[in-house]
């Protein structure tokens, strides 16, 4: 079930709340089993089959964590179960996600023979695998304990994170769990949530749908791309993905609130970013958080004991150098960025979309490293570093959205100009399409996000949001209500879709 | 407040949609809606035409020597030629014959069927309800099964836009700003009307890109469709009322690509059609190409010039048959 259909919108949303509402009279109890509930029928609406998937994962990952905590005084038990556990859970994740993909590879290549029909992808195994891991690790550190199945269930198939994250952490989740006022619907968090999830709806239904089309028909076939549609079809698909990520994040966190759960922020404007490693701080930013907890931190803490037991420096003067650098900064990094990028797929153009920001990391690590001096914070230095760091984000986008690796250099050779430069014949589309670019770029780049808008109200765990146009921080004022009320029509109204199928133009 | 507000501004946009049609939806709705109005007006004249774009655009009424209706509709299928012909057996008056043109591709392919044909509101709730009944008969939901997983089941879908539920709409609504369309939409509702259903697509002077039945690995047709083709002739035939079946032209770089089992397997099948039902013919061959100067655009869709040469040659045939007297192909074959 998407957050921008009919039966989300007009049945299911309306339905659990009302019934959450009701169980909230019989206790805690009775309405986290209705949330469960009602998350296992959004999970399974669109295809019941995988729930049994979710059940196993979440029953087995339970059992692990409770097996951990039982051996609190065997930590190679707890190593042990642990490492079976992850295993387990990275073996459903690429049999899932990557097998078929991988002997296909293999197939092609006359390396072996052994073929397997694509399976067809459970919705957010990516998400709940990864917030399960997260939850294991922190067992066997002693950080995380959690006795009631049901808590532990809710928490990783509450419906609002499922599908498409954020990726939750259990010290965010299980302390408001734990609150009693989060049992009861409360007004100011239904007006709040409500109003977040108006504005990601709008960001997806409004921004982003009507970019698809454009970026589709280019990267169909981007070696007969000249100049201007290139950068048309590449600003579009950039434009498209930013506005859907940060619509279904709005979506995500308004609907927890609904609930009266905070969730984690999880895009905060990335493209206003003044270097890669800001970048990764700002998209997807609690992929980023997982990644550094459980991948990165771990490699690196292990590369320094390691460098350490041999008697080499592990400081700042050590990463200076070259060879410290490498293996300390670079390695470390490469490899997380690396599997970051493969986490969104299998096809080879995401391992070099990983590889690529890989690249990209090292370099603002070595340019933090051996700058000449402090950062500039005058505006055209400020504008310089925004455009490129755009400049390589959008780079990333095109091998991440191409259907090949020819595709992605067909598409990056036609914004270079090597097929010619001038459109055929200046027409009134192609002049409103630019402007309306124009338009998404001045949101991107000067409009107040969905947190500063709504900072009155704390609509996100993590950074506080702070802004300057006072006028547009929402309050439950009159003036507020009107402009929602029209955002809520064309809400409801840009659900149906905002394309168009045009015959007569094909 | 903010509920008041939503659904005053819902009720409203609603209204538009269902009063103003022709002020924002895109531009081959007024011809299908002048379609429809031949049809309700039962004006229908001597010969009814029905298939797919390529005679919506070839068959030119004006050129012909008796009273003709073009009802052919963009991404026609059996499915609409079904219903339009249904239509017309109702009329006190219905024609005396009627043409079939429909190319390979839209036996075998569903089109946009759900994105123009329901949304134009040339089917309804009942003819979609039928569909239901076939697609379960034949056990091809190809057609039944709207291709947007929205979570809107197909008979709440097609209520919904047979009372033009707005969010249904909404890209349309957005695309027109709302009425930008009504001029030109009136005008060409206008021109539709007075060219007795023909419209062009394409009008270059030239096309050798290859269409769609060049890109064809065989000739297998939907169940669902090939029922709708079944029913027609059927219906055509309990009523007494001759057929023909006619091929439109392809350019000759589609003529070139198009598979020899594609070829023999929709001859077969129209074959097979003509001897069960003695009232329809097929005139001419399945299918025939035609040097690529004649043709507007990649669809194979004929150009103005093209369009004329067709119509006078066609008025010709057309004439013999309705006297009965000719068994000459309708199409000529011409080579470069």
């Amino acid at each position: 079930m998407l957050f921008n259909s009919y039966v989300f919108v007009a049945a299911f949303l309306p339905l659990t709340l009302g019934g959450f509402a009701l169980a909230c009279r019989f206790g805690r109890l009775q309405a986290a089993l209705f949330l469960l509930f009602a998350s296992l029928v959004f999970y399974g609406w669109w295809n019941p089959h995988f729930l049994p998937l979710l059940a196993v994962s979440v029953g087995a990952n339970y059992a692990a964590s409770a097996l951990i905590m039982r051996y609190v005084a065997r930590p190679r038990w707890q190593s042990a179960i642990l490492m079976g556990a992850v295993a387990g859970n990275l073996a459903a994740l690429f049999w899932c996600k990557y097998l078929a993909a991988m002997l296909w590879f293999l197939r092609a290549h006359g390396i072996a023979e052994v073929a397997l029909a694509d399976p067809v992808l459970p919705l957010g195994i990516s998400f709940f695998t990864f917030t399960q891991i997260g939850f294991l690790v922190d067992c066997r550190q002693g950080q995380a304990r959690e006795p009631s199945l049901l808590n532990y269930a809710l928490f990783v198939s509450f419906f609002p994170h499922l599908i498409a994250g954020p990726i939750l952490h259990h010290r965010e989740i299980m302390p408001q769990f734990a609150d009693a006022t989060t049992w009861r619907l409360r007004g100011e968090n239904l007006a709040v949530g409500s109003a977040i999830f108006l504005i990601g709806l709008l960001k997806k239904t409004l921004l982003a749908d009507p970019l698809a089309p454009i970026a589709s028909a280019g990267y169909a076939d981007p070696s007969a791309l000249t100049l201007f549609p290139a950068w048309h079809a590449a600003l579009a698909y950039s434009l498209q993905l930013y506005f859907d990520f940060s619509g279904y994040s709005d979506m995500a966190i308004g609907l927890a609130r609904l609930f009266n759960l905070r969730f984690p922020l999880n895009f905060h404007s990335p493209y206003q970013a003044q270097s890669v490693i800001d970048y990764w701080q700002r998209w997807h930013m609690t992929l980023t958080r997982w990644l550094m907890l459980y991948l990165y931190n771990p490699l690196a803490l292990y590369i320094a004991r390691r460098r350490a037991a041999r008697g080499l420096p592990i400081d700042r003067a050590a990463r200076s150098s070259l060879r410290g650098f490498a293996t300390m900064v670079a390695l470390p990094t490469m490899v997380t960025i690396g599997l970051a990028g493969v986490w969104h797929g299998s096809a080879f153009t995401f391992v070099v979309f990983g590889l690529l920001h890989g690249v990209y990391l090292c370099v603002n690590h070595a340019w933090r490293l051996w700058r000449p001096g402090p950062r500039s914070a005058a505006w055209h230095a400020v504008v310089a570093r925004v455009a490129l760091t755009y400049g390589c984000v959008l780079v990333g986008s095109v091998i991440f959205r191409a259907t090949s690796l020819t595709d992605a250099g067909a598409m990056l050779g036609g914004m270079l100009g090597l097929r010619g430069v001038w459109l055929a014949a200046p027409d009134l589309h192609a002049a409103v399409g630019v402007l309306w670019l124009v338009a998404l770029y001045a949101i991107v780049w000067g409009a107040p996000n969905t947190q500063q808008i709504m900072r009155a109200y704390a609509p996100a765990l993590g950074r506080a949001a702070t802004g300057s146009w006072p006028r547009l921080v929402w309050q439950p004022t009159l003036p507020w209500a009107v402009a929602f009320g029209v955002a809520a029509m064309l809400g409801l109204l840009s659900i149906g879709g905002t394309g168009e199928f045009l015959y007569y133009r094909f | 407040m903010l509920a008041a507000v939503m659904a005053a501004g819902f009720v409203l946009v609603w209204a538009w949609v269902a009063a103003m049609p022709l002020a924002y939806l895109d531009p081959e709705y007024p011809v299908w809606r002048a379609k429809l109005a031949m049809l309700q007006r039962c004006d229908l004249g001597e010969v009814l035409v029905v298939g797919d774009s390529r005679a919506a655009v070839d068959v030119m009424p004006a050129l012909l020597p008796v009273k003709t209706t073009n009802l052919a509709v963009g991404g026609g299928m059996p499915i609409e030629a079904y219903v339009a012909v249904a239509r017309a057996m109702a009329c006190p008056v219905p024609p005396r014959r009627v043409v079939i043109s429909l190319d390979a591709a839209h036996f075998a392919v569903p089109d946009l069927f759900w994105e123009r044909t329901v949304k134009f509101g040339f089917v309804g709730p009942a003819d979609l309800a039928l569909l239901r009944r076939l697609a379960l008969a034949t056990g091809d939901a190809s057609l039944a099964t709207p291709k947007v997983s929205d979570g809107l089941s197909a008979a709440l879908r097609g209520w919904l836009y047979a009372w033009r539920f707005p969010p249904l709409y909404f890209g349309s609504l957005a695309k027109s700003g709302l009425f930008l369309r009504l001029w030109s939409n009136q005008a060409a509702y206008a021109d539709a009307l007075a060219a007795r259903g023909q419209y062009f697509f394409g009008r270059d002077d030239g096309s050798s890109t290859v269409a769609v039945e060049g890109r064809m690995a065989g000739f297998v047709p939907l169940p669902v469709l090939d029922r709708y083709f079944d029913r027609m002739l059927a219906l055509l035939a309990a009523r007494g009322i001759p057929a023909d079946f006619v091929a439109m032209p392809m350019n000759q770089a589609t003529g070139r690509a198009v598979l020899p089992g594609v070829r023999a397997g929709f001859a077969a099948y129209l074959a097979h059609y003509e001897a069960r039902y003695p009232g329809f013919h097929v005139v001419g061959p399945a299918m025939l190409a035609w040097p690529d100067h004649y043709f507007g655009d990649g669809f194979s869709h004929l150009n103005p010039r093209g369009a004329a040469l067709l119509s006078m040659r066609f008025g010709q045939c057309l004439q013999g048959r309705l006297e009965q007297a000719s068994q000459s192909d309708c199409v000529p074959r011409l080579e470069e």
